[in-house]
């Protein structure tokens, strides 16, 4: 003899529940990048960078290419065997300049388009657009000043107060 | 010129002197109120932990090895005869070949020695600091600047001295060193700091593969341009640069450049094998005197610290310990003989010269290649150190105090400097050095 064994209201609930909770498919997540809008204040760049963010930036702003840590440890070395720190610091830039796959543009594309060398320039260094006055100074400096070259304003930007700071 | 009119005039230029003092190169006002005795004036941290007995007690095995050979082995600094046997301290295999000598006359002859003083710390980090600071550094941590102002910050606001004037030549940049250029102190800091090279780093080492290659910049047609945009970003950008990793230490446009040109001449140098190495240059000590011979000739600073630390073998190995102090004791001789041949230096250059620290009495368990017991510093035969000094104002075989008759403490070694370079009146009106530390002139 088959016997059944009532259910309850409550039994009943639970499967149910149970088979609307199961086998659902997961949601489709998707990670990425937003992009970020470029600002031209440079009022939020309240923080110095350390002594390891500024070398790893600076080689991957003129290289193209991260620093390797074995590289980075070195480089942090000599920097501690030199007291005064802006020395090593002009002294690193100058020396990284010298490297052949430092990646500078042409002096003649500097010259043909300065607002766009002075715009690109801006962007890579600074991380952010220059302001009208920023624009039409460095395009007049660079246009009326026959010696300068993109590794010379390279060097300054790279050694200005504000590439120290995010 | 009518009475009326000089006395007014000259009481108007009085006025203005006084309301308007001259401005000093360094930025103060006021000239030191010391006199200073000495042009230059080179200190030898002579570091590393040193025994008495093997220094200027000139015992050499007698009193630390149970073996009956006592004698001299730093011929350049002590007069008296080296040891007749149980030689390991000289060069070839064994050490049995001992330096010749390169001065003609030992510094103790020439100069007056404190044959006992009292160091205030037992080790290095802060035998390091009583030697710049002129106390003890007390709550100050390892990779942490000195709290109290340091002997380069005193000079240069109190002396006036410009920035290459005060030197810092290390030996490496482990135990905090390349940290003791300048303090922590919100009246001193970084503005007044002594230049630092650790030139064994930054010219043979990480350093040279990093700068090696900077190219130094025409003045006129590159370097103006370049400071030109680099000081419109600056003015651009309103945050104050002056902290941080980036910071300066206050050397002007043309002391940076000659900084970096001086850069560029030690890699040709070392390319070329042409540093002004001691005669028998084989360990860390010998090398970075050779480069602090360099940095005397360029720069002819009013003040130089030296760091030397080879014997700190002693902790493992005796008969090295042995032998870097012959090192140091010839690197010393080749940095006073290399002085007298610099115009400008020779003659008026004063040498001081203190361990930060001695080592124990008893020996610990390890044993070296000869079976000698190696010491560690940590009682009271540590606090056992020596001060020599030479130069035009010092006296000439003169002694001061002697065994177990301390005379002077480590922290006198800076005060001294202070005194020969006009500026101890300030040092000690400014109230931080360890109380009693004196000029070891008015020890004599």
């Amino acid at each position: 003899m088959i016997r059944f064994f009532p259910l309850s209201i409550y039994g009943v609930a639970t499967c149910l529940l149970l088979c609307a909770t199961s086998c659902s498919t997961e949601p489709e997540v998707q990670y990425g990048l937003l992009p970020l809008e470029l600002q031209s204040s440079t009022a939020d760049k309240d923080r110095e960078k350390t002594i390891d963010q500024w070398i790893s930036i600076l080689h991957a702003d003129l290289f193209g290419s991260a620093l390797g840590s074995a590289e980075l440890f070195d480089i942090k070395q000599a920097f501690e065997s030199v007291g005064d720190q802006e020395v090593a610091r002009e002294s690193l830039v100058a020396s990284f300049m010298q490297n052949p796959n430092v990646q500078l543009p042409s002096a003649e594309s500097m010259l043909t388009n300065p607002d766009q060398f002075v715009e690109a320039t801006y962007v890579r260094f600074l991380v952010r657009y220059p302001t009208e006055a920023e624009r039409t100074w460095m395009r007049n400096y660079i246009q009326n000043t026959p010696t300068v070259t993109p590794e010379l304003v390279y060097s300054s930007f790279a050694l200005s107060t504000e590439y120290l700071h995010y | 010129m009518k009475r009326r009119s000089f006395l007014k005039k000259s009481g108007l230029a009085v006025a203005g002197s006084a309301a308007f003092p001259t401005l000093l190169p360094s930025g103060r006002l006021f000239a030191a109120s010391g006199r200073r005795t000495s042009e230059h004036v080179v200190m030898v941290a002579f570091a590393g932990g040193v025994r008495l007995q093997e220094s200027y007690l000139r015992r050499y095995v007698d009193d630390s090895q149970g073996e009956p050979y006592p004698g001299n082995i730093m011929y350049n600094m002590l007069s008296g005869e080296a040891p007749i046997a149980k030689i390991v301290y000289g060069t070839g295999v064994g050490g049995i070949n001992p330096i010749p000598a390169i001065l003609p006359q030992s510094i103790e002859s020439i100069g007056t020695t404190f044959a006992e003083v009292s160091a205030l710390s037992a080790g290095h980090f802060g035998g390091m600091n009583s030697l710049v600071q002129g106390g003890v550094p007390g709550g100050q941590g390892l990779k942490q600047r000195p709290l109290q102002p340091t002997i380069f910050e005193y000079l240069r606001r109190h002396g006036g001295y410009k920035a290459t004037d005060t030197w810092f030549v290390g030996n490496g940049i482990n135990g905090s060193l390349p940290l003791l250029n300048h303090s922590e102190h919100p009246n001193y800091g970084a503005e007044y700091a002594g230049n630092f090279f650790a030139p064994l780093v930054t010219f043979t080492g990480a350093g040279e593969s990093a700068f090696l290659d900077a190219q130094v910049y025409h003045p006129e047609n590159e370097l103006e341009p370049l400071r030109r945009m680099k000081t419109f970003l600056d003015q651009q950008f309103a945050a104050d640069g002056s902290g941080g990793f980036g910071g300066g230490l206050n050397n002007t446009d043309e002391e940076k450049e000659q900084i970096k040109a001086f850069m560029k001449l030690m890699y040709q140098k070392v390319d070329n094998g042409t540093v002004n190495v001691p005669p028998v240059t084989d360990n860390r000590d010998t090398g970075t005197v050779g480069f602090a011979c360099e940095v005397l000739s360029e720069f002819k600073p009013a003040f130089t610290m030296v760091n030397l630390g080879g014997v700190d073998a002693c902790h493992s190995n005796f008969s090295s310990y042995l032998s870097a102090l012959h090192r140091a004791d010839h690197a010393v001789g080749h940095l006073w003989d290399h002085i007298q041949s610099i115009p400008g230096m020779a003659g008026n250059t004063t040498l001081i010269l203190t361990p930060e620290c001695g080592r124990n009495l008893q020996p610990n368990n390890i044993l070296d290649e000869n079976d000698w017991r190696a010491y560690d510093h940590s009682d009271e035969n540590s606090m056992r150190i020596f001060t020599m000094m030479a130069g035009p104002t010092v006296p000439q075989g003169l002694t001061i105090g002697g065994e177990d008759n301390p005379v002077g403490m480590v922290t006198d070694t800076m005060m001294t400097v202070c005194d020969l370079l006009g500026v101890m009146p300030e040092v000690q009106g400014a109230g931080y050095v360890h109380p009693g530390t004196d000029s070891l002139f008015n020890r004599i």
